[in-house]
């Protein structure tokens, strides 16, 4: 008699934090592709993409996973809905990662001096941001051990502090790279102004939708 | 004569299969989340099962027992009814019945493995003997009635008991900024509160012959006072035991370490955030000099409280909610102990019920008012269980304890000590109830679920139990009644056993 055995569902969470590292192979792989383009490298550049596109699919695939497994009978500590919503907010970080590849296959994207350093500040921050919020879904083991409550409940509001500063970072840098390629507008054609901003309006989703995944999980916490 | 030897037989291998059914079975809820969490072998958790299984059986058991025996239909009406030299042997042939009919439904149920609890079906097959030998109105429904709401409480006490004890947990200990240090703090009141209940009730239970023995009035005061120093005295033993063996562990490098930081608490920060929310009604509400120095102010405020955010980030490390597990993997032995014990005390009722009522019918062929349970039955059903739980019960309890990983020790010992103190006071209530181990023990973990304790809970199991009520004690009824007849046939119209 299993009763007691058959009481127990499949937990979500682990799968959730094995989806967080597929995304996080995505942003790693994404930011090889990013140090490709900064090179000129862009022979790699094709392969290193399909590689993200591959990462991606198999993350989609956790996540299929998941969503089939959450079943409507299950009760969990923290609700069906905000589960789903967390994987959702996951998912699209791994999204804006392969997005970001794309993007940059389309043309061959000029990499003028003077826009490394803030373009690598900029990418730095959003992966920040993106690095934090996976070692809060890392920590879901703890949040769950402590009831969602006390010290590491603490312990995950200052991560999502830090998640928010890392966001507030990126746009401000944002805006010195914009004014920067600007100023180059008429270096670049139409074509590849237009690939500019289209690729730092896409990487800066990286550091919001963290932010909002932060935020989601900041919801989820009990006050004592 | 013959027959008589014949009905014996029949009644003591009943009693005792049913007896092997319920060790092998249901024993592995009480152990098996020990074994899960690795705080017990499973040589060990066997060997303690079946040390507490008996304990509580031999000490606690009868109490329940008289309830299925005497609290579902009155036996004395059957002697009204039927003429006197066959009345004990259709009361024999009905307890028989009962227990056949139980023992056929648990072998149907495991077979096709649905959550079914022994008590229910004894339950419903001594009520379907009774509405057949004493027609419906011979049952006694509000007994019965008291019985089926004791299947309703006795889950929604243990979850509420659950919920309140893991609540406490989550507040002493895991929401203190040093959880280790809390653990070892709170561990050995918490034996004190398990030993006090235990004994209390074990002592409340199993004096009251000593003391009817001795011609003292068991409602005495005294006898209260007397249970209730006993009672303390264990209490505090465990506590000091407790203590000291947890003094002996090593304590972990972490402690120091902490306490080097005494920003690194949660209460601090939060404490921190309330004042912030209180400056800024002061500043938002006030103008002048107030408001300037309600500004200044709350800018020092803001930047302490960054301070104990950092120190909260940076200081405290997982490894911490790993060893407060383990403190409560010891706890937990001890609630998995009381557990057994208190399913003893409940469970050996199923089979020595019926049995006690058959044979003393049979081998003093009179119903009589007065009727004990001899001490030897109540062996014969520990024994019963134990030899369940050493041939087939250690692989149930291997199977359970490898799937309940879900449960950590110190989920395990809250869902353990709420079941526990429900089965027990239902065990000394003045009508016994019988109430379903694993029923309990489920809305036990419920509890601890709903205290955000557990990863995921499969409410289907709930479905599946309310369907499981449904069909057993209709079965066990019907399937009682045919036995019934069959056994009537045999014993009582041929007037075999009558007639001898």
């Amino acid at each position: 008699m299993s009763t007691i055995g058959k009481l127990f569902g499949r937990s979500p969470f682990s799968q959730i934090q094995l989806h967080m590292e597929q995304v996080n192979k995505c942003i790693g792989k994404m930011s090889d592709a990013l140090d490709a383009v900064k090179a000129g490298n862009f022979e790699s550049l094709d392969r290193i993409s399909n590689e993200v596109s591959e990462l991606e699919h198999e993350a989609d695939q956790i996540k299929a996973d998941i969503r089939e497994r959450l079943l409507k009978r299950f009760f969990m500590p923290i609700d069906r809905s905000e589960v789903l919503e967390i994987l959702s907010l996951q998912d699209s970080l791994a999204d804006t990662a392969e997005d970001v590849c794309k993007v940059l296959t389309l043309k061959r994207l000029p990499f003028p001096e003077d826009l490394v350093e803030d373009f690598d500040k900029f990418v730095g921050f959003n992966i920040k941001a993106c690095e934090i919020c996976a070692s809060i879904i890392n920590q879901m083991d703890e949040l769950i051990e402590s009831g969602f409550g006390g010290i590491e409940a603490e312990r995950i509001r200052g991560l999502a502090k830090e998640t928010a500063l890392a966001e507030h970072e990126a746009d401000v840098v944002q805006l010195q790279l914009l004014k920067k390629i600007y100023a180059h507008d008429t270096d670049f054609s139409t074509g590849e102004f237009h690939l500019w901003m289209r690729v730092t309006r896409v990487l800066s989703r990286l550091a919001n939708d963290s932010e909002n995944l932060a935020n989601r999980i900041l919801k989820t916490l009990s006050l004592k | 004569m013959g027959a008589e030897f014949i009905l014996i037989g029949l009644i003591l291998v009943c009693g005792f299969y049913v007896a092997w059914n319920i060790g092998a079975n249901d024993v592995a809820n009480a152990m098996g989340t020990s074994v899960g969490s690795g705080a017990l072998t499973l040589r060990r958790a066997v060997i303690l099962a079946a040390i507490f299984e008996f304990a509580g059986a031999y000490i606690v058991g009868s109490n329940v027992a008289k309830t299925v025996r005497k609290g579902i239909f009155d036996p004395l009406e059957i002697s009204n009814m039927y003429p006197p030299n066959e009345a004990p042997f259709i009361l024999a042939c009905g307890m028989i019945a009962a227990l056949l009919a139980a023992g056929t439904w648990l072998l149907i149920a495991t077979y096709m493995s649905w959550p079914v609890s022994t008590t229910h079906s004894i339950v419903g097959a001594v009520v379907g003997f009774g509405a057949l030998a004493l027609g419906f109105d011979g049952v006694l429904w509000d007994k019965v009635g008291l019985i089926s709401a004791g299947w309703i409480v006795s889950p929604l006490i243990s979850a509420v008991v659950a919920y309140v004890v893991f609540g406490i947990l989550l507040k002493t200990v895991f929401y203190q900024r040093d959880p280790v240090a809390a653990a070892r703090r709170v561990a050995p009141k918490l034996v004190f509160i398990l030993m006090f209940v235990m004994t209390g009730l074990t002592s409340y239970k199993g004096l009251k012959p000593l003391w009817k023995k001795w011609e003292m009035n068991p409602e005495d005061p005294r006898f209260v006072l007397v249970v209730v120093t006993v009672a303390v005295v264990l209490g505090i033993i465990g506590f000091f035991v407790t203590k000291l063996s947890l003094s002996r562990t090593q304590p972990s490098p972490s402690d120091s370490k902490s306490k080097k930081n005494p920003a690194l608490d949660a209460d601090v920060s939060r404490s921190l955030a309330k004042t912030i929310k209180h400056l800024q009604r002061v500043r938002n509400n006030s103008t002048d000099e107030i408001q300037d120095r309600a500004r200044q102010l709350l800018i020092d405020v803001e930047s302490l409280q960054d301070k104990a955010l950092d120190n909260i980030t940076t200081n405290t490390d997982s490894d911490e909610l790993r060893q407060v597990e383990k403190i409560f993997s010891v706890l937990q032995i001890f609630t998995a102990c009381l557990v057994a014990f208190a399913h003893g005390s409940n469970d050996v009722a199923n089979a020595i019920g019926p049995l006690a009522a058959a044979y003393q019918a049979v081998s003093e062929k009179a119903i009589i008012a007065e009727s004990t349970t001899a001490p030897w039955m109540l062996l014969l059903g520990g024994v019963g269980i134990v030899i369940g739980l050493a041939t087939w019960g250690w692989k149930v309890i291997k199977t359970v304890g490898e799937k309940i990983t879900e449960l950590t020790p110190s989920r395990g010992f809250s869902a353990e000590f709420a079941a526990a103190i429900t089965i027990l006071g239902a065990s000394v209530l003045p009508i016994g109830l019988p109430i379903s181990t694993t029923h309990t023990l489920v809305g036990a973990v419920l509890g601890v679920g709903l205290a955000r304790g557990i990863n995921a809970l499969n409410l289907k199991t709930m479905r599946n139990i309310v369907a499981g009520w449904a069909i057993t004690i209709p079965a066990g009824a019907i399937l009682c009644m045919i036995f019934y007849f069959i056994l009537k046939l045999i014993f009582v119209d041929s007037g075999w056993a009558v007639g001898g």
